[in-house]
Protein backbone atom coordinates (compact mmCIF):
# COMPACT_ATOMS: atom_id res chain seq x y z
CA UNK A 1 0.00 0.00 0.00
CA UNK A 2 2.74 2.41 0.99
CA UNK A 3 4.69 1.81 -2.19
CA UNK A 4 1.60 2.35 -4.30
CA UNK A 5 0.91 5.79 -2.91
CA UNK A 6 4.54 6.77 -3.37
CA UNK A 7 4.16 6.22 -7.10
CA UNK A 8 1.84 9.21 -7.52
CA UNK A 9 4.18 12.05 -6.45
CA UNK A 10 7.05 10.44 -8.32
CA UNK A 11 4.95 10.29 -11.46
CA UNK A 12 3.96 13.93 -11.08
CA UNK A 13 7.59 14.83 -10.51
CA UNK A 14 8.66 13.04 -13.68
CA UNK A 15 5.97 14.78 -15.73
CA UNK A 16 6.99 18.20 -14.46
CA UNK A 17 10.66 17.47 -15.09
CA UNK A 18 9.83 16.38 -18.62
CA UNK A 19 8.06 19.66 -19.40
CA UNK A 20 10.74 21.80 -17.81
CA UNK A 21 13.56 19.91 -19.48
CA UNK A 22 11.99 20.07 -22.94
CA UNK A 23 11.58 23.80 -22.41
CA UNK A 24 15.30 24.18 -21.78
CA UNK A 25 16.26 23.17 -25.28
CA UNK A 26 13.88 25.56 -27.01
CA UNK A 27 15.06 28.91 -28.26
CA UNK A 28 12.32 31.35 -27.24
CA UNK A 29 13.48 33.95 -29.75
CA UNK A 30 12.60 31.67 -32.66
CA UNK A 31 8.98 32.15 -33.50
CA UNK A 32 7.64 29.79 -36.16
CA UNK A 33 6.10 31.74 -38.98
CA UNK A 34 2.39 31.16 -39.53
CA UNK A 35 2.99 32.21 -43.12
CA UNK A 36 4.88 29.05 -44.10
CA UNK A 37 2.71 27.20 -46.61
CA UNK A 38 0.75 30.32 -47.42
CA UNK A 39 1.21 32.72 -50.26
CA UNK A 40 3.25 35.87 -49.93
CA UNK A 41 1.13 38.70 -48.46
CA UNK A 42 -0.07 41.35 -50.86
CA UNK A 43 1.99 44.48 -51.05
CA UNK A 44 2.66 47.33 -53.37
CA UNK A 45 5.67 49.58 -53.13
CA UNK A 46 8.51 51.01 -55.15
CA UNK A 47 11.93 49.56 -55.77
CA UNK A 48 14.87 51.04 -53.94
CA UNK A 49 17.15 51.73 -56.88
CA UNK A 50 14.90 52.51 -59.86
CA UNK A 51 11.82 53.74 -58.02
CA UNK A 52 9.57 51.46 -60.09
CA UNK A 53 6.34 50.02 -58.83
CA UNK A 54 6.69 46.50 -57.43
CA UNK A 55 3.94 44.22 -56.12
CA UNK A 56 3.70 40.65 -54.84
CA UNK A 57 2.45 39.61 -58.30
CA UNK A 58 5.59 40.80 -60.06
CA UNK A 59 7.73 38.28 -58.16
CA UNK A 60 5.72 35.20 -59.15
CA UNK A 61 7.08 32.85 -61.84
CA UNK A 62 10.36 31.53 -60.47
CA UNK A 63 11.35 30.45 -56.97
CA UNK A 64 13.14 33.16 -55.07
CA UNK A 65 14.69 34.25 -51.80
CA UNK A 66 13.34 37.30 -50.08
CA UNK A 67 15.86 38.81 -47.73
CA UNK A 68 14.82 41.46 -45.20
CA UNK A 69 17.63 43.89 -44.50
CA UNK A 70 18.53 47.43 -43.59
CA UNK A 71 21.71 49.45 -43.66
CA UNK A 72 21.35 50.00 -39.90
CA UNK A 73 21.31 46.28 -39.19
CA UNK A 74 24.51 44.65 -37.98
CA UNK A 75 23.40 41.08 -38.68
CA UNK A 76 22.72 42.03 -42.28
CA UNK A 77 26.31 43.10 -42.84
CA UNK A 78 27.46 39.74 -41.46
CA UNK A 79 25.24 37.67 -43.73
CA UNK A 80 25.83 39.81 -46.80
CA UNK A 81 28.84 37.89 -48.06
CA UNK A 82 26.81 34.66 -47.98
CA UNK A 83 24.06 36.28 -50.02
CA UNK A 84 26.65 37.31 -52.58
CA UNK A 85 27.97 33.76 -52.46
CA UNK A 86 24.50 32.40 -53.27
CA UNK A 87 24.20 34.97 -56.06
CA UNK A 88 27.45 33.68 -57.59
CA UNK A 89 26.78 29.96 -57.11
CA UNK A 90 23.13 29.65 -57.94
CA UNK A 91 20.58 30.90 -60.41
CA UNK A 92 17.89 31.54 -57.85
CA UNK A 93 16.60 35.10 -57.74
CA UNK A 94 17.30 37.08 -54.62
CA UNK A 95 14.94 39.91 -53.79
CA UNK A 96 15.50 42.33 -50.96
CA UNK A 97 13.08 44.02 -48.61
CA UNK A 98 14.70 47.18 -47.38
CA UNK A 99 13.27 47.50 -43.88
CA UNK A 100 12.90 50.83 -42.04
CA UNK A 101 15.78 52.46 -43.81
CA UNK A 102 16.31 55.61 -45.78
CA UNK A 103 17.08 55.52 -49.45
CA UNK A 104 20.43 57.29 -49.38
CA UNK A 105 21.93 55.15 -46.61
CA UNK A 106 20.66 51.96 -48.23
CA UNK A 107 22.08 52.75 -51.66
CA UNK A 108 25.38 53.82 -50.11
CA UNK A 109 25.52 50.54 -48.14
CA UNK A 110 24.93 48.47 -51.30
CA UNK A 111 27.61 50.35 -53.21
CA UNK A 112 30.06 49.53 -50.47
CA UNK A 113 29.19 45.86 -50.03
CA UNK A 114 27.92 44.80 -53.43
CA UNK A 115 24.38 44.13 -54.64
CA UNK A 116 23.18 40.52 -54.89
CA UNK A 117 19.54 41.57 -55.18
CA UNK A 118 17.59 41.46 -58.40
CA UNK A 119 15.13 44.00 -57.08
CA UNK A 120 14.69 45.61 -53.70
CA UNK A 121 11.34 46.50 -52.22
CA UNK A 122 11.54 49.79 -50.39
CA UNK A 123 9.65 49.72 -47.08
CA UNK A 124 10.70 52.65 -44.94
CA UNK A 125 7.60 52.57 -42.74
CA UNK A 126 7.92 48.85 -42.00
CA UNK A 127 4.28 48.20 -42.88
CA UNK A 128 5.07 45.55 -45.51
CA UNK A 129 7.39 43.87 -43.04
CA UNK A 130 4.55 43.68 -40.50
CA UNK A 131 2.47 41.80 -43.07
CA UNK A 132 5.38 39.42 -43.51
CA UNK A 133 5.55 38.90 -39.75
CA UNK A 134 9.05 40.32 -39.57
CA UNK A 135 10.22 41.02 -36.05
CA UNK A 136 13.92 41.55 -36.52
CA UNK A 137 16.18 41.93 -39.50
CA UNK A 138 17.77 39.98 -41.05
CA UNK A 139 15.10 37.47 -41.99
CA UNK A 140 15.13 35.32 -45.09
CA UNK A 141 12.11 33.80 -46.80
CA UNK A 142 12.28 31.02 -49.35
CA UNK A 143 9.39 31.24 -51.83
CA UNK A 144 8.41 28.82 -54.57
CA UNK A 145 7.43 29.66 -58.13
CA UNK A 146 3.76 30.03 -57.23
CA UNK A 147 4.49 32.55 -54.52
CA UNK A 148 4.05 30.11 -51.64
CA UNK A 149 6.39 30.65 -48.69
CA UNK A 150 8.38 27.44 -48.08
CA UNK A 151 10.61 28.49 -45.25
CA UNK A 152 11.53 31.38 -43.03
CA UNK A 153 14.94 31.87 -41.51
CA UNK A 154 15.48 34.35 -38.70
CA UNK A 155 18.93 35.78 -38.15
CA UNK A 156 22.00 36.05 -40.37
CA UNK A 157 22.29 33.18 -42.83
CA UNK A 158 25.55 31.32 -43.38
CA UNK A 159 26.93 28.46 -45.48
CA UNK A 160 24.56 25.93 -43.98
CA UNK A 161 21.61 27.86 -45.33
CA UNK A 162 22.82 27.29 -48.87
CA UNK A 163 23.86 23.68 -48.31
CA UNK A 164 21.02 22.39 -46.18
CA UNK A 165 18.07 24.46 -47.30
CA UNK A 166 18.60 25.99 -50.67
CA UNK A 167 20.33 23.17 -52.56
CA UNK A 168 17.73 20.48 -51.71
CA UNK A 169 14.98 22.93 -52.64
CA UNK A 170 16.56 23.77 -55.97
CA UNK A 171 17.23 20.14 -56.83
CA UNK A 172 13.60 19.20 -56.28
CA UNK B 1 -6.16 79.56 -1.07
CA UNK B 2 -4.13 76.54 -0.16
CA UNK B 3 -7.24 74.44 -0.19
CA UNK B 4 -8.13 75.65 -3.66
CA UNK B 5 -4.72 74.68 -5.01
CA UNK B 6 -5.06 71.24 -3.51
CA UNK B 7 -8.53 70.93 -4.98
CA UNK B 8 -7.24 71.99 -8.37
CA UNK B 9 -4.41 69.47 -8.37
CA UNK B 10 -6.75 66.72 -7.29
CA UNK B 11 -9.23 67.55 -10.03
CA UNK B 12 -6.54 67.82 -12.72
CA UNK B 13 -5.11 64.51 -11.63
CA UNK B 14 -8.54 62.95 -11.78
CA UNK B 15 -9.16 64.34 -15.23
CA UNK B 16 -5.92 62.84 -16.43
CA UNK B 17 -7.10 59.49 -15.16
CA UNK B 18 -10.30 60.01 -17.08
CA UNK B 19 -8.31 60.81 -20.21
CA UNK B 20 -6.43 57.58 -19.84
CA UNK B 21 -9.75 55.87 -19.40
CA UNK B 22 -10.86 57.08 -22.80
CA UNK B 23 -8.05 55.11 -24.32
CA UNK B 24 -8.99 52.06 -22.32
CA UNK B 25 -9.53 49.81 -25.30
CA UNK B 26 -6.24 50.81 -26.91
CA UNK B 27 -4.35 50.31 -23.66
CA UNK B 28 -6.00 46.99 -23.06
CA UNK B 29 -5.02 45.72 -26.50
CA UNK B 30 -1.38 46.75 -26.34
CA UNK B 31 -1.07 45.26 -22.88
CA UNK B 32 -2.31 41.96 -24.20
CA UNK B 33 0.15 41.78 -27.08
CA UNK B 34 3.70 40.58 -26.66
CA UNK B 35 6.56 42.56 -28.07
CA UNK B 36 8.51 40.11 -30.20
CA UNK B 37 11.82 41.85 -29.73
CA UNK B 38 11.83 42.07 -25.95
CA UNK B 39 9.75 39.04 -25.23
CA UNK B 40 9.02 39.58 -21.59
CA UNK B 41 7.44 42.93 -22.32
CA UNK B 42 4.09 43.82 -23.76
CA UNK B 43 3.69 46.27 -26.62
CA UNK B 44 2.70 48.84 -24.02
CA UNK B 45 5.95 48.51 -22.13
CA UNK B 46 8.45 47.94 -24.89
CA UNK B 47 10.44 50.74 -26.43
CA UNK B 48 11.66 48.82 -29.47
CA UNK B 49 11.02 50.09 -32.96
CA UNK B 50 8.85 47.14 -33.82
CA UNK B 51 6.68 47.79 -30.76
CA UNK B 52 6.28 51.41 -31.81
CA UNK B 53 5.21 50.33 -35.30
CA UNK B 54 2.79 47.76 -33.96
CA UNK B 55 1.33 50.24 -31.47
CA UNK B 56 0.63 52.71 -34.23
CA UNK B 57 -0.84 49.87 -36.28
CA UNK B 58 -3.20 49.01 -33.42
CA UNK B 59 -4.17 52.67 -33.08
CA UNK B 60 -4.89 53.08 -36.77
CA UNK B 61 -6.87 49.85 -36.85
CA UNK B 62 -8.96 51.02 -33.89
CA UNK B 63 -9.55 54.37 -35.55
CA UNK B 64 -10.70 52.68 -38.72
CA UNK B 65 -13.31 50.87 -36.65
CA UNK B 66 -11.75 47.42 -36.36
CA UNK B 67 -12.84 45.37 -33.37
CA UNK B 68 -10.50 44.00 -30.73
CA UNK B 69 -10.88 40.49 -32.08
CA UNK B 70 -9.97 41.70 -35.55
CA UNK B 71 -6.78 43.21 -34.22
CA UNK B 72 -5.82 40.12 -32.25
CA UNK B 73 -6.42 38.01 -35.35
CA UNK B 74 -4.36 40.37 -37.48
CA UNK B 75 -1.45 39.99 -35.08
CA UNK B 76 -1.69 36.23 -34.62
CA UNK B 77 -1.95 35.72 -38.40
CA UNK B 78 1.45 37.32 -38.73
CA UNK B 79 3.22 36.45 -35.50
CA UNK B 80 1.39 33.28 -34.35
CA UNK B 81 -0.57 32.96 -31.10
CA UNK B 82 2.71 33.56 -29.32
CA UNK B 83 2.05 37.27 -29.71
CA UNK B 84 -1.10 37.01 -27.61
CA UNK B 85 -0.72 37.12 -23.84
CA UNK B 86 -4.13 35.49 -23.62
CA UNK B 87 -3.74 32.34 -25.68
CA UNK B 88 -6.98 31.19 -27.34
CA UNK B 89 -8.64 28.01 -26.13
CA UNK B 90 -7.88 25.28 -28.65
CA UNK B 91 -6.53 21.76 -28.73
CA UNK B 92 -2.89 22.59 -28.12
CA UNK B 93 -3.65 25.05 -25.32
CA UNK B 94 -6.30 22.90 -23.70
CA UNK B 95 -3.91 21.70 -21.03
CA UNK B 96 -2.75 25.21 -20.31
CA UNK B 97 -6.26 26.51 -19.76
CA UNK B 98 -7.88 23.67 -17.91
CA UNK B 99 -5.07 22.05 -15.96
CA UNK B 100 -5.59 24.33 -12.91
CA UNK B 101 -9.22 23.21 -12.71
CA UNK B 102 -8.35 19.59 -13.25
CA UNK B 103 -5.70 19.71 -10.54
CA UNK B 104 -8.17 21.47 -8.25
CA UNK B 105 -10.86 18.86 -8.86
CA UNK B 106 -8.39 16.03 -8.42
CA UNK B 107 -7.14 17.43 -5.12
CA UNK B 108 -10.67 17.87 -3.82
CA UNK B 109 -11.48 14.27 -4.69
CA UNK B 110 -8.30 13.17 -3.05
CA UNK B 111 -9.15 15.07 0.13
CA UNK B 112 -12.63 13.53 0.14
CA UNK B 113 -11.07 10.15 -0.20
CA UNK B 114 -8.77 10.75 2.76
CA UNK B 115 -11.52 12.10 5.00
CA UNK B 116 -13.83 9.25 4.17
CA UNK B 117 -11.14 6.72 4.87
CA UNK B 118 -10.33 8.28 8.25
CA UNK B 119 -13.99 8.38 9.12
CA UNK B 120 -14.45 4.70 8.32
CA UNK B 121 -11.39 3.83 10.33
CA UNK B 122 -12.76 5.75 13.25
CA UNK B 123 -16.14 4.08 12.98
CA UNK B 124 -14.66 0.63 12.98
CA UNK B 125 -12.44 1.51 15.92
CA UNK B 126 -15.46 2.87 17.65
CA UNK B 127 -17.52 -0.25 17.26
CA UNK B 128 -14.68 -2.37 18.61
CA UNK B 129 -14.38 -0.05 21.55
CA UNK B 130 -18.09 -0.28 22.14
CA UNK B 131 -17.84 -4.01 22.27
CA UNK B 132 -15.10 -3.79 24.86
CA UNK B 133 -16.30 -0.93 27.07
CA UNK B 134 -19.90 0.07 26.71
CA UNK B 135 -21.15 3.63 27.20
CA UNK B 136 -17.84 5.27 26.82
CA UNK B 137 -19.00 8.89 26.94
CA UNK B 138 -15.71 10.45 26.09
CA UNK B 139 -15.50 8.51 22.89
CA UNK B 140 -18.98 9.52 21.82
CA UNK B 141 -18.29 13.17 22.37
CA UNK B 142 -15.11 13.09 20.37
CA UNK B 143 -16.88 11.27 17.55
CA UNK B 144 -19.55 13.99 17.41
CA UNK B 145 -16.82 16.59 17.43
CA UNK B 146 -15.07 14.85 14.62
CA UNK B 147 -18.24 14.69 12.55
CA UNK B 148 -18.83 18.40 12.90
CA UNK B 149 -15.24 19.17 12.03
CA UNK B 150 -15.27 17.16 8.85
CA UNK B 151 -18.59 18.72 7.87
CA UNK B 152 -17.13 22.21 8.10
CA UNK B 153 -14.07 21.09 6.23
CA UNK B 154 -16.24 19.83 3.38
CA UNK B 155 -18.06 23.14 3.22
CA UNK B 156 -14.81 25.03 3.27
CA UNK B 157 -13.33 22.92 0.51
CA UNK B 158 -16.41 23.01 -1.65
CA UNK B 159 -17.08 26.72 -1.37
CA UNK B 160 -14.02 28.67 -0.45
CA UNK B 161 -11.20 26.95 -2.26
CA UNK B 162 -12.81 27.26 -5.70
CA UNK B 163 -13.65 30.90 -5.03
CA UNK B 164 -10.14 31.69 -3.86
CA UNK B 165 -8.57 29.83 -6.76
CA UNK B 166 -10.82 31.51 -9.29
CA UNK B 167 -10.14 34.94 -7.91
CA UNK B 168 -6.39 34.41 -7.93
CA UNK B 169 -6.66 33.01 -11.42
CA UNK B 170 -8.63 35.93 -12.74
CA UNK B 171 -6.82 38.65 -10.86
CA UNK B 172 -3.52 37.50 -12.28
CA UNK B 173 -4.62 38.81 -15.64
CA UNK B 174 -5.41 42.45 -16.28
CA UNK B 175 -7.74 41.50 -19.07
CA UNK B 176 -9.82 39.11 -16.97
CA UNK B 177 -9.98 41.69 -14.24
CA UNK B 178 -11.55 44.18 -16.61
CA UNK B 179 -14.04 41.62 -17.79
CA UNK B 180 -15.08 40.63 -14.30
CA UNK B 181 -15.29 44.17 -12.99
CA UNK B 182 -17.42 45.28 -15.90
CA UNK B 183 -19.66 42.31 -15.54
CA UNK B 184 -20.59 43.22 -12.01
CA UNK B 185 -20.71 46.97 -12.42
CA UNK B 186 -24.18 48.26 -13.05
CA UNK B 187 -24.49 50.96 -15.64
CA UNK B 188 -27.80 52.32 -14.51
CA UNK B 189 -28.82 55.07 -14.08
CA UNK B 190 -28.08 56.32 -17.56
CA UNK B 191 -28.40 59.97 -18.44
CA UNK B 192 -29.01 60.63 -22.10
CA UNK B 193 -27.79 64.07 -23.04
CA UNK B 194 -27.97 66.05 -26.24
CA UNK B 195 -25.48 68.87 -26.31
CA UNK B 196 -26.18 71.67 -28.76
CA UNK B 197 -23.50 74.23 -29.50
CA UNK B 198 -24.71 77.75 -30.28
CA UNK B 199 -23.92 78.94 -33.79
CA UNK B 200 -21.94 82.00 -32.64
CA UNK B 201 -19.74 79.80 -30.49
CA UNK B 202 -19.40 77.21 -33.22
CA UNK B 203 -17.89 79.81 -35.52
CA UNK B 204 -15.24 80.69 -32.92
CA UNK B 205 -13.96 77.16 -32.48
CA UNK B 206 -10.34 76.77 -33.57
CA UNK B 207 -10.03 73.00 -33.24
CA UNK B 208 -7.79 72.94 -30.20
CA UNK B 209 -10.59 72.66 -27.70
CA UNK B 210 -11.86 69.86 -25.54
CA UNK B 211 -15.50 69.26 -24.76
CA UNK B 212 -16.23 68.07 -21.25
CA UNK B 213 -19.67 66.70 -20.45
CA UNK B 214 -20.11 65.83 -16.81
CA UNK B 215 -22.61 65.46 -14.04
CA UNK B 216 -22.01 66.81 -10.56
CA UNK B 217 -23.99 67.07 -7.38
CA UNK B 218 -26.35 70.03 -7.31
CA UNK B 219 -24.91 71.01 -3.97
CA UNK B 220 -21.65 70.18 -2.32
CA UNK B 221 -18.73 68.60 -4.07
CA UNK B 222 -17.90 69.83 -7.54
CA UNK B 223 -16.07 66.64 -8.46
CA UNK B 224 -17.77 65.03 -11.45
CA UNK B 225 -19.77 61.89 -10.78
CA UNK B 226 -19.60 60.86 -14.39
CA UNK B 227 -17.68 62.41 -17.22
CA UNK B 228 -17.13 62.07 -20.93
CA UNK B 229 -14.46 63.92 -22.84
CA UNK B 230 -14.30 64.71 -26.54
CA UNK B 231 -11.19 65.93 -28.25
CA UNK B 232 -12.54 68.46 -30.69
CA UNK B 233 -10.71 68.76 -33.94
CA UNK B 234 -13.84 69.53 -35.90
CA UNK B 235 -16.69 70.72 -33.74
CA UNK B 236 -20.07 69.27 -34.51
CA UNK B 237 -23.26 71.12 -33.77
CA UNK B 238 -24.78 68.29 -31.79
CA UNK B 239 -23.32 65.73 -29.49
CA UNK B 240 -25.13 62.75 -28.07
CA UNK B 241 -23.63 61.74 -24.77
CA UNK B 242 -24.60 58.98 -22.42
CA UNK B 243 -23.35 59.24 -18.87
CA UNK B 244 -23.67 56.21 -16.66
CA UNK B 245 -22.49 54.73 -13.40
CA UNK B 246 -19.31 53.27 -14.86
CA UNK B 247 -17.98 56.66 -15.86
CA UNK B 248 -17.19 57.86 -12.38
CA UNK B 249 -13.70 58.75 -11.36
CA UNK B 250 -13.65 58.10 -7.65
CA UNK B 251 -14.90 55.00 -5.98
CA UNK B 252 -18.37 55.46 -4.50
CA UNK B 253 -18.77 58.87 -6.14
CA UNK B 254 -21.13 57.62 -8.81
CA UNK B 255 -24.34 58.86 -10.32
CA UNK B 256 -26.43 56.56 -8.20
CA UNK B 257 -24.88 58.01 -5.03
CA UNK B 258 -26.37 61.44 -5.73
CA UNK B 259 -29.97 62.47 -5.33
CA UNK B 260 -29.91 65.60 -7.36
CA UNK B 261 -27.44 66.48 -10.08
CA UNK B 262 -26.51 69.21 -12.50
CA UNK B 263 -25.14 68.30 -15.89
CA UNK B 264 -22.72 70.70 -17.50
CA UNK B 265 -21.15 70.81 -20.93
CA UNK B 266 -18.07 72.94 -21.28
CA UNK B 267 -15.77 73.67 -24.17
CA UNK B 268 -12.33 74.27 -22.72
CA UNK B 269 -9.90 76.32 -24.76
CA UNK B 270 -6.74 75.29 -22.96
CA UNK B 271 -7.90 71.75 -22.19
CA UNK B 272 -7.90 72.43 -18.47
CA UNK B 273 -10.00 70.53 -16.02
CA UNK B 274 -10.77 73.71 -14.11
CA UNK B 275 -13.30 76.15 -15.44
CA UNK B 276 -11.35 79.04 -16.90
CA UNK B 277 -12.46 82.47 -18.09
CA UNK B 278 -13.14 82.26 -21.81
CA UNK B 279 -14.57 78.75 -21.69
CA UNK B 280 -17.95 78.19 -23.28
CA UNK B 281 -20.44 76.58 -20.98
CA UNK B 282 -23.98 75.32 -20.82
CA UNK B 283 -25.67 73.66 -17.89
CA UNK B 284 -28.88 71.98 -16.95
CA UNK B 285 -31.17 72.81 -14.09
CA UNK B 286 -30.82 70.57 -11.04
CA UNK B 287 -32.55 67.29 -11.84
CA UNK B 288 -33.51 64.29 -9.79
CA UNK B 289 -32.21 61.04 -11.21
CA UNK B 290 -34.85 58.62 -12.41
CA UNK B 291 -34.48 55.32 -14.23
CA UNK B 292 -34.24 57.12 -17.57
CA UNK B 293 -33.21 60.73 -17.99
CA UNK B 294 -33.19 62.84 -21.11
CA UNK B 295 -31.57 66.22 -21.12
CA UNK B 296 -30.93 68.97 -23.61
CA UNK B 297 -28.02 71.26 -22.89
CA UNK B 298 -27.28 74.35 -24.91
CA UNK B 299 -23.77 75.71 -24.82
CA UNK B 300 -24.54 79.39 -25.09
CA UNK B 301 -22.54 81.40 -22.59
CA UNK B 302 -18.98 82.39 -21.94
CA UNK B 303 -17.32 82.08 -18.54
CA UNK B 304 -16.21 85.52 -17.38
CA UNK B 305 -13.86 85.87 -14.44
CA UNK B 306 -13.83 83.69 -11.39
Amino acid sequence: MRYKTAVIPILIFIIIIYFLYSGLNKDPTLIPSPLVGKSVPEFSSTTLLDNEIITDKSLIGKPYILNVWGSWCYGCSIEHEYLIDIYNKSTINIYGLNYKDNRIDAIEWLKEKGNPYKKIIFDNTGSIAIDFGVYGAPETFLVDKNGIILHKYVGPIDNTYYKNLLLPEIEK
Amino acid sequence: MKLKIIQATVIIFIFNVAYADNNREYNEIIENLRCLVCQNQSLAESDSNLAKDLRSKVKSMLESGKSQDNIYKFMSDRYTDYVLYNPPVKKSTWFLWFSPFIILAASIFYLFFIFNRNKNKYKSNNSQDNNRKKNNIENNISSVEKKINTKYLYIFILIFIPIITLSIYSYSSEYMRYKILYYFETREPIIDITVVVHDDILSKITGNEVLFVYARRSNGMRIPLAIDIFDVTKMKKNYNVKLDNTMSMIKDQTLSSAKEIIVEARISKNKKAMTMPGDYIGSSLPIKIGPSNYLLIKINSIVTGE
